[in-house]
């Protein structure tokens, strides 16, 4: 697998998790980790945000068709050797990872969420760490009036 | 006008010379006093009369056009990556400012993929439904009339999506 972090400052001990699962799944050919710009702290919370976009593998397939109906032709078709949904399963599989937070056919969504207490202090904050999967090349999911 | 008219009788009435001229005289003079002047003075009574009436109904109906003309502000709020944005910025949690007594109508809508959401200004004793991916929600309010700050939450979510409703004097 091909793993580009340039764009990951590092911070998030979960998404270090995924990464490593994702390494270990063989139909990922590339995999980029970068920063989500969601991410932020404040004296309560720690919020870490991090995009993971993903490429499957690919393999090509003969298809059969017939033009106009009439002349049987082979074409061949290069297609994902895994889905998105095939890829959910894989996870689930594997410790520390578990099922998704939520998933469609194009994003899975992990959340992950604990509470740190430093040493010698009595109040702690909350550290919730999102994690987005998304397969490159998939539709756009922003929204026309998200900027 | 009525000065003028006036006064060209007086000096009609100076001009007459003789004894009939003089009862004529005289009752122009009478006329003058309670014929044209009575006339006058009711004209002037009515005229100022339709000023009042008319300086009462712009009273009347100034308050009415002012509210018709302040119509209902439109917010919406936008829900996603676990923070409130208003529509088309980018600021997370942002501040919001009302005007004091100003009637706001509040959209909520969640973009935040599997996460529920809701708003809730508990100084105001408002809170929406819960609301799933890409549902959304109204809420009609009325800022307070007196200036303050106010917290808004999301309630699951309320230590990260957490802003400030800053109420101010209306001008």
């Amino acid at each position: 697998m091909k793993l580009d972090t340039t764009n990951w400052s590092g911070e998030g001990t979960f998404t270090q998790t995924l990464i490593d699962a994702l390494d270990a799944v063989e139909q990922v050919a590339l995999l980029r980790v970068e920063d989500a710009s969601s991410s932020r702290s404040d004296v309560e919370f720690n919020f870490i945000s991090n995009e993971l976009f993903l490429r499957f593998g690919t393999r090509d397939r003969q298809v059969r068709a017939k033009i106009l109906g009439i002349v049987p032709v082979t074409r061949t078709v290069t297609e994902p050797v895994m889905t998105v949904s095939e890829l959910e399963r894989a996870l689930c599989e594997i410790d520390g990872v578990g099922p998704p937070d939520y998933a469609d056919a194009g994003m899975l969504q992990y959340l992950r969420t604990e509470r740190i207490v430093p040493p010698y202090q009595t109040r702690g904050y909350k550290l919730v760490e999102l994690v987005r999967i998304y397969e490159v090349g998939s539709e756009s999911r922003q929204a026309p009036d998200d900027v | 006008m009525v000065e003028n008219e006036r006064a060209g009788l007086a000096a009609r009435v100076e001009g007459c010379a003789s004894h009939r001229d003089r009862r004529w005289a005289g009752r122009m003079q009478r006329d003058l006093q309670h014929g044209l002047l009575g006339h006058g003075t009711r004209g002037a009574v009515a005229a100022v009369l339709v000023v009042a009436i008319g300086l009462l109904c712009v009273m009347l109906l100034l308050p009415l056009t002012a509210s018709t003309s302040a119509a209902v502000r439109e917010i919406t709020l936008i829900t996603r990556d676990m923070a409130f944005y208003l529509e088309g910025e980018s600021e997370p949690n942002p501040t919001i400012q009302l005007r004091a007594g100003e009637e706001v109508r509040f959209t909520v809508l969640n973009r935040d993929p599997g996460l529920t959401h809701n708003l809730a200004v508990e100084a105001w004793d408002l809170e929406t439904r819960y609301l799933k991916t890409e549902a959304s929600t109204t809420v009609l309010v009325r800022a307070p009339a007196r200036p303050g700050r106010q917290v808004y939450v999301c309630v699951p979510h309320e230590k990260m999506m957490r802003g400030i409703i800053e109420v101010v004097e209306d001008d």
